[in-house]
């Protein structure tokens, strides 16, 4: 798999990340252009907080008749023309794209995560296939052999110079002069020339979708590069590769979440192309007629098992990648710290519960901490346009892991909650037990020359290794101290 | 919390208050926790301290953030009993603050304790927000600023997360009592931002935990501030620790200890 996490937890990865200076100066750079332009775009428009409101009175509406929509869409999209395939696992729905390429080699892709999740690019490569990515980050991390770290900006980890070192060692041409990167406009052009050929000798364009339309039975696309559109219309046979919580009932509902959808993501008001692909479209002498031959995939993979239960609400996420932007951990480390395609606030909820559904053994045991890898400062709250909890969701994962521990840390926790729990219902032995300590923290903080400080503890080394303790000089907790005057 | 106007307060107050110390500044920092009662002595009408109840531990946030949500709710329920009897709670942080206002009722919710849970909420303050609401008239804002305070050193705000977003007026009080004091700030950019404390996360998570200190740190430097003033100890004695390590000219102080004016003013660390 391209899996690009190359140790074995999130502490490892992000650790390593935070060394990586090429690493940082691209996170760095990208990071504030994110924050800037999202706020710009809310300031600027009255009623933001009126919108996000609809939005995530449409994707509620649209996440619990989830069932009924689904059932409206694919009789709406058939009366067309279009198949409807339902996959209840990533296995189950590679077989579909796999049958649907039989036999054609030359596939473009525009951007799904969708098909990050179930590593369609792999499966397809593996059948003999020709596989072009036609969005340019996700161009560049096909090139790199690398996954997404970012669910809307894949690339975003990459500075210029690596993308330029890339497309040399895989374009060829002459060999740019020693320390000078050439302009992102010459790289995009370079990269469009390659592209355009692509798409104009494909055989299947495979796409993602921003909605499924139920009432018309439609798939909507919202793109900058205008790849999308060509991955959907130049070859003979269009497949969308759709999650199934993607469905909204109508394109007035679409219309609510569009309002936002951009605004967080990107700072822009709209994308510049919003398309709807369904099974007919309208000549050029202005009739109706029955398009290509098109497929939607509708992909479970665990999402129905989180229907109605602790995690709801996650289904309500429209992948703005707003979480991640406004993330202090994700802006510090990067998406791949995650192990996987879902990266961010976003990512800690969604991946252990997608992992879940999958067979990938390795995968779940990734995945399953990263609820734990917060501060739970917040932030992603309040920005998410469609009111996800996203820390409360976290939340939960923990209380999860706490009644059924995995692993030495799992039960390392378990054990001492258990002990804590001891300690608070019997106070006077939390009291004498906090002034032992008190009184060894004193001892262990005098010396060494750093008085009133303790530069090394056992069993608090994560935060001695890198700061101080400040300590208590007086030895004495405020309680006692204060009751005795 | 902000809907409730100055006006309408009676000054001064005479309800029996409790402190709740919170572990962090009972085993760590007592001086906050002094500092704290002296604050609340000073607004009742005989200058009578507030209650500082003996058989308190912790507010149990570090169970309800490890998972163990049966843990932190039965701790719940031993704070809501311990503190029930006084008419107001005061708590010199705003995690353990919000814990109370915010968590507990939804940790009880559904119990046969859910209504006792949400009276008690409404009665726990962050002490930012209970010195601003109950401040002596003399403090009330037509009066409110004192002439600059010379002696401290140029001194910036650190808004903790559950300040900003738990306990939402503390930011606005914080700054209002500072200025009151004869405090300038030096505000630092990206206020918004977490220093990467949050409990277990600043051990479990230390490199990502300790850069994001860094960052913090770098700020907080830029605003020209040589003295970092917080509600929340858990951030400041992780910026605290961590300056100190790296042998940075900055110093911390708890808020409390800031509003009490004894010379000269302790530090954390120091």
């Amino acid at each position: 798999m391209t899996s690009v996490s190359s140790g074995k937890s999130f502490h490892d990865d992000a650790a390593a990340a935070l060394q990586n200076p090429s690493l940082q100066a691209a996170l760095d750079k990208a990071g504030a252009g994110f924050l800037a332009t999202r706020s710009r775009a809310f300031a600027s428009i009255e009623n933001a907080q009126a919108l996000c409101e609809a939005a995530e009175r449409v994707r509620t509406r649209a996440v619990h008749d989830m069932a009924d929509l689904l059932l409206l869409f694919e009789q709406r999209a058939r009366a067309q023309g279009v198949s409807v395939h339902w996959a209840e696992t990533a296995e189950q729905a590679r077989s579909i794209v796999l049958a649907l390429c039989a036999g054609k080699r030359r596939i473009v892709k525009g951007k799904s995560m969708a098909s990050e999740e179930i590593e369609l690019n792999e499966a397809l490569l593996q059948a003999g296939a020709e596989v072009v990515e036609t969005d340019l980050g996700e161009y560049i991390v096909q090139l790199a052999e690398e996954i997404p770290s970012h669910i809307i900006a894949p690339a975003v980890h990459k500075t210029r110079a690596q993308i330029d070192a890339l497309f040399r060692h895989h374009h060829g041409g002459r060999k740019t002069p020693e320390g000078r990167v050439r302009s992102s406009q010459t790289l995009v052009e370079e990269a469009r020339r390659i592209i355009r050929k692509k798409f104009l000798r494909a055989e299947v364009g495979i796409t993602g979708t921003n909605m499924l339309i139920a009432e018309r039975g439609a798939a909507l696309l919202l793109t900058n590069e205008g790849n999308g559109d060509l991955s959907a219309i130049m070859a003979e046979r269009h497949i969308v590769l759709a999650g199934i919580e993607r469905i909204v009932a109508s394109e007035k509902d679409a219309a609510a979440v569009l309002r936002v959808l951009a605004r967080s993501a990107t700072g822009q008001s709209l994308g510049t192309y919003v398309s709807l692909y369904g099974g007919t479209g309208r000549g050029t002498d202005g009739t109706e007629k029955p398009r290509k031959d098109m497929h939607v995939v509708l992909l479970d993979n665990g999402r129905s098992a989180m229907h109605g239960g602790p995690w709801h609400d996650m289904l309500r996420c429209i992948r703005c990648g707003a979480c991640l932007n406004h993330c202090p951990v994700y802006t510090s480390v990067g998406g791949h710290a995650y192990g996987w395609v879902y990266s961010g606030p976003m990512g800690k909820v969604l991946s252990p519960l997608l992992a879940e559904a999958g067979t990938d053994a390795r995968l779940k045991r990734r995945v399953a901490a990263l609820p734990h890898a917060s501060s739970f400062c917040g932030r992603c709250v309040e920005v998410c346009p469609v009111g996800i909890p996203l820390t409360s969701l976290m939340r939960k994962l923990r209380n999860r892991h706490f009644e059924r521990p995995q692993g030495i840390k799992g039960w390392k926790t378990r054990l001492g909650c258990l002990g804590v729990r001891l300690l608070f219902a019997h106070p006077r032995l939390y009291r004498s037990l906090l002034a032992l300590a008190l009184r060894l923290l004193k001892l262990a903080a005098r010396g060494k020359g750093h008085v009133g400080r303790v530069a090394w503890l056992p069993g608090i080394g994560g935060w001695t290794k890198t700061r101080d303790l400040p300590v208590n000089r007086s030895a004495r907790a405020a309680i006692t101290l204060l009751d005795d005057v | 919390m902000t809907e409730r106007t100055p006006s309408k307060v009676a000054v001064p107050i005479a309800v029996p208050i409790a402190v709740l110390a919170t572990c962090l500044a009972d085993a760590l920092r007592p001086e906050t926790v002094r500092a704290t009662c002296t604050l609340l002595a000073r607004l009742s009408s005989k200058r009578k301290p507030p209650a500082l109840p003996k058989r308190q531990t912790c507010c149990g946030q570090i169970l309800y953030n490890a998972g163990d949500r049966k843990g932190a709710a039965s701790q719940a329920l031993r704070v809501i009993d311990l503190f029930e009897p006084f008419q107001a709670v005061v708590v010199p942080s705003g995690s353990c603050a919000g814990m109370l206002k915010r968590h507990y009722p939804q940790l009880l919710a559904g119990t046969p304790h859910a209504r006792r849970a949400q009276a008690f909420a409404r009665k726990s303050w962050e002490l930012t927000e209970f010195l601003h609401l109950f401040r002596p008239r003399t403090q009330q804002p037509e009066t409110q600023h004192k002439p600059p305070d010379k002696s401290l050193p140029p001194l910036t705000w650190h808004d903790s997360c559950s300040c900003l977003r738990e306990c939402k007026s503390s930011t606005s009080c914080a700054r209002s009592l500072l200025a009151a004091r004869g405090v300038r700030l030096h505000e630092a950019s990206e206020r918004e931002v977490c220093c990467g404390f949050g409990g277990k996360f600043s051990i479990a998570n230390s490199a990502v935990s300790t850069s994001m200190a860094d960052d913090k740190l770098a700020r907080l430097q830029q605003s020209g501030a040589k003295l970092v003033a917080s509600a929340d100890l858990g951030c400041l004695l992780h910026l605290a620790g961590r300056a100190r390590r790296r042998a940075l000219p900055l110093s911390f102080v708890h808020i409390a200890e800031l509003l009490v004016e004894q010379k000269p003013l302790p530090t954390i660390g120091a």
